[in-house]
């Protein structure tokens, strides 16, 4: 009798077995019939960042994987440049007192009268944006807020898209992982 | 640590600029007389994908490694070691991030919301271990995942618990998951992500709360062995339930179990079945009544407790992006306040409109509705299916392992005598 | 006994730590904490009111999706230039006219019934009507062309690229250009980072033409030497900021300029000498108040003047909006 009940069981136990595979198979069918992707990453829509700052507290990593890049093309090369420079300035010289980023991360390098080149010095931007927001009011927007994915670990659910007021942050193809704005013109 | 993996790749601009063309020709830069070269910023590429595939061999690898350690070779120390390995590939290189546990989510958002696309990865490192565990028990947890590793390490003085008291906690991860799964499918949080204990440490960085979580949970490891896979953890829900149907699974004995008694306090995590003694063995009459007044019980609880969650829908929507705006562009509208919290002006500022707004928070706060009522239901059901566990005990005579909450550890085999 | 307490100990812990993910999901957590790096935009946009010496009388909605440029002719006509096509309005705002074209101009200028467009590198001439009179290429296919006055039987045109002012008569042969540094006559040449460069005609035919990247107005003979600049450099109302202001300017009949300033959002009034006069809108005419905090792309696309010195000032909403003196 018991040998009879030990049987059924373990029917029972194939029964439902095949039930959770069969239930698996079909999660797993409808799953890849819809739209798949090999790998996307996290980026920034500069279009929709407002520099609220956020990106600089909100990672989890202790240095912002949020950097500041540098669009060489778009840039004016200004003398007088927003990004740069505290808007009250009176001289344009690169004493620290004059300068906007509060790390000091732009380094500014004279090139031709009256031209000068910017340049991001990574190790210390902490991503935030100050400079984003004045090149992009005041000048052509050539500094952009970027994630740098050499940093970005690229968590299932990152931290600082949970508090960006804006929703700019989303996931991209990792095949073109940077989201760098175009040139609007007039 | 920077990883010495990642290529980087220096990318021309100009070939990005020209996806993002707004049809304007783009403005040249001046002209420069003293043959000044432009530099060209430097895009870092992310992880190739190649890797992403290697980490899935890894997971199906090591996988099939312990599997075989634990059913064939019967062997702790082994499986030991698989474990650190997994720690340290799975946690302390890969800092946590892809995993089953988290990718429940992914799964739920793709089931719920077609406009996702969720990378094959997330579906491989779902599938695979429920796989695995189907056919072989929760291999996965014996030596896999990673935050279990983290706490197995830390079971040094593990102290057993009264099964009622392992049943009441045992009823958090069923609620944790409906939870995950409300979220996730509302498109509103990743919450398994977001209070992941052991990801601050994987990474040396995290807030002071995450940090202060993942610290009492790896003191309580020392006494309650792995507290986060049996009284948190949502993926081991699901793994525990189908490793009760599973095909084959770890066995104390070898051959058939002696009795001996041996095992009884070998595991730290409760997970051995002792026999019932004869007192126990219910006439069939009996146990035919109380089927009948579960039948009934569970119905009424499932209702109570959906109706009990439906009413507090608003309150758990508000973890949703679009709801809470909504909300606060509403309560704006009332107060005078002068502080405007940043998201509603840059909300107006952006130009969409607040209709459409209202609207598909209306849609979510449905959604959230529903899902609450299904969620109270889901918990209702959990409740008393735990009862009727804890009051309908069938009749057994040999010390066995629960193939529902055993990891697979393979601790106990060393303790039986039962060699062949 | 101390197995017991052990157990209770470590049981109330992990109760605890449910507590705490509980409560941190669900309480509303909606922080306005101050950003420490805030730049604040809405601080220098903030103008004293008693300094603005014009005001709103009239706006109109011009219909068009991509409006760009602005002109009126000696009668009040406006013409409003986009989207393939022209608008004619009367001064009250009334659509009068118009006719389509098969390119975007960004800018025009109208004298006798002709319409002058630059539309990229090609310098377009219609009749009223809206039949094509002639179309010639601008100096070369890279020209952008951000600007055109019109003044005797010459057509002058500011092309943003290759930073020269081109002058050319009525069958489109070119007479000359400027914008070549020239430091023996004192001219640095014009510094242009963006597509803004503008060439006005004042009423006593005197030609002025925009350098943006120097926060210059500068005064040109026909012959196209420099003769004068005017102009500061400040984020103070008397001064221009930014990277390429003033973006837009427009002459009044008495030979006071207005000038429209990107970033800070202002239209001024300054002397015939370039002494800063009066403001004739700030912000608050462009932007909503949360706006002021955080739009950083420019609200106004282009500036006119009638001969009475009403103020025509098209916005990037499409809108036409009319300021007169107080």
């Amino acid at each position: 009798m018991d040998n009879k009940k030990l049987n059924r069981r373990e029917f029972i136990n194939k029964g439902v077995r095949i039930g959770i595979g069969v239930g698996i198979g079909v999660i797993g069918y409808e799953l890849l019939s819809r739209t798949l992707s090999s790998k996307t990453v996290w980026q920034i829509d500069p279009a929709k960042c407002i520099q609220c700052g956020k990106c600089a507290t909100s990672c989890v990593l202790e240095q912002s994987a949020v950097k500041c890049l540098h669009v060489y093309q778009m840039c004016g090369y200004c003398d007088l440049c927003s990004g740069y420079l505290r808007p009250e300035t009176k001289e344009l010289t690169t004493g620290a007192e004059n300068q906007l980023c509060p790390t000091s991360a732009i380094e500014r390098k004279y090139i031709d009268d009256p031209y000068f080149e910017y340049h991001i010095n990574e190790e210390l931007c902490i991503g935030c944006g100050k400079c984003v927001k004045g090149c992009g009011a005041f000048g052509n927007g050539s500094l952009q807020l970027q994630v740098q994915h050499e940093l970005c670990v690229n968590c299932n659910q990152c931290a600082i898209a949970r508090e960006c007021p804006s929703e700019a942050f989303s996931r991209v193809p990792a095949s073109s992982p940077y989201l760098l704005k175009g040139f609007g013109g007039k | 640590m920077k990883k010495s993996t990642q290529v980087a790749l220096i990318l021309l601009i100009t070939s990005l600029i020209a996806f993002n063309l707004f049809g304007v020709q783009r403005f040249p830069r001046p002209e420069f007389e003293n043959g000044y070269q432009q530099p060209e910023t430097i895009l870092n590429a992310p992880r190739a994908l190649f890797f992403e595939y290697f980490d899935l061999a890894v997971l199906i690898g090591s996988l099939s490694l312990i599997t075989w350690l634990i059913l064939k070779k019967r062997s702790r120390k082994a499986v030991f070691w698989v474990m650190i390995f997994s720690l340290l590939y799975f946690g302390f290189y890969r800092k946590g991030c892809i995993c089953p546990v988290g990718s429940l989510q992914n799964v739920t958002l793709a089931l719920f919301n077609p406009e996702y696309s969720l990378p094959i990865n997330g579906i491989a490192f779902f599938i695979i271990p429920l796989v695995f565990t189907l056919f072989f028990g929760r291999t996965f947890c014996a030596g896999v995942c990673p935050l279990g590793a983290i706490q197995d390490v830390f079971a040094l003085r593990p102290v057993s618990l009264k099964s009622w008291v392992q049943s009441l906690l045992g009823l958090i991860p069923f609620i944790y998951l409906g939870l995950a799964v409300l979220f996730a499918a509302t498109a509103s949080d990743f919450i398994v992500c977001r209070y992941d204990p052991f990801v601050g440490f994987f990474r040396h960085n995290a807030s002071f709360m995450m940090f202060a979580i993942g610290g009492i949970l790896l003191f309580i490891s020392v006494f309650i062995a792995r507290p986060y896979c049996r009284f948190l953890c949502p993926y081991g829900v699901l793994l525990n339930l189908v490793s009760r149907f599973s095909k084959k699974h770890l066995t104390i004995a070898p051959s058939a179990c002696i009795s001996c008694r041996l095992c009884e306090n070998s595991c730290p995590f409760g997970a051995i079945d002792k026999p019932t003694g004869a007192k126990f063995k219910q006439p069939s009459n009996v146990l035919v009544k109380k089927l009948i007044l579960y039948c009934l019980i569970i119905p009424f609880l499932m209702a109570v407790c959906g109706w009990t969650a439906s009413k507090y829908y608003e309150s758990f929507a508000k973890v949703n992006f679009k709801v809470k705006l909504a909300t606060e562009i509403m309560q704006s509208k009332n107060s005078e306040s002068e502080v405007i919290p940043l998201e509603i002006t840059a909300f107006r500022s952006s130009g969409n409109s607040e209709e459409v707004l209202f609207e598909e928070a209306k849609v979510i706060l449905n959604r959230f509705y529903l899902g609450n009522w299904f969620l109270g239901g889901f918990i209702g059901l959990v409740f008393g299916l735990t009862l009727a566990r804890l009051t309908i005990i069938p009749y057994k005579t040999d010390y066995t392992t629960n193939k529902g909450t055993c990891f697979s550890c393979a601790r106990c085999v060393d303790y039986c005598p039962v060699k062949e | 006994m101390k197995q017991k307490l052990i157990i209770g100990f470590s049981v109330i812990l992990l109760l605890t730590v449910v507590y705490l993910i509980g409560s941190d999901l669900f309480t509303n957590s909606s922080k306005h904490d101050e950003n420490p790096t805030e730049y604040k935009i809405d601080k220098l946009r903030q103008i004293d009111s008693s300094l603005i010496c014009y005001k709103e009388i009239n706006h109109f909605n011009s219909g068009m999706s991509k409006a760009k440029g602005l002109a009126i002719d000696e009668n009040n006509t406006i013409y409003i230039a986009g989207n393939k096509q022209v608008l004619l309005f009367n001064s009250s705002g009334i659509k009068t006219g118009g006719f389509k074209m098969d390119t975007l101009a960004h800018c025009l200028a109208v004298d006798n019934d002709q319409i002058y467009l630059g539309a990229g590198n090609r310098i377009l001439q219609y009749n009223i009507a809206g039949e094509q009179i002639s179309s010639w290429p601008a100096f070369n296919p890279k020209s952008f062309i951000t600007s055109i006055a019109l003044n005797g039987n010459h057509i002058y045109a500011a092309d943003a690229i290759n930073r020269r002012v081109f002058k050319y008569n009525k069958n489109g042969n070119l007479v000359w250009e400027i914008g070549k540094k020239d430091t023996a006559k004192g001219f640095e040449g014009f510094v242009i980072p963006s597509p803004y460069f503008e060439v006005a005609f004042g009423a006593y035919n005197d030609m002025w033409a925009v350098n943006p990247g120097k926060h210059l107005v500068q005064n040109f003979s026909v012959e196209g030497e420099i003769q004068s600049s005017w102009g500061l450099t400040s984020f103070s109302i008397e001064g221009f900021s930014g990277c390429c202001n003033p973006s837009h300017i427009a002459i009044l009949p008495n030979g006071e300029f207005v000038t429209y300033e990107k970033g800070l959002e202002r239209i001024k009034i300054y002397d015939p000498t370039g002494k800063f006069r009066c403001v004739v809108a700030g912000p608050e005419s462009f932007m909503r108040k949360e706006d002021l905090i955080l739009k950083i792309a420019p609200c106004v696309v282009d500036l006119a003047v009638d001969n009475e010195g009403t103020i025509y000032v098209l916005d990037a909403n499409n809108m036409v909006k009319v300021f007169v003196k107080k």
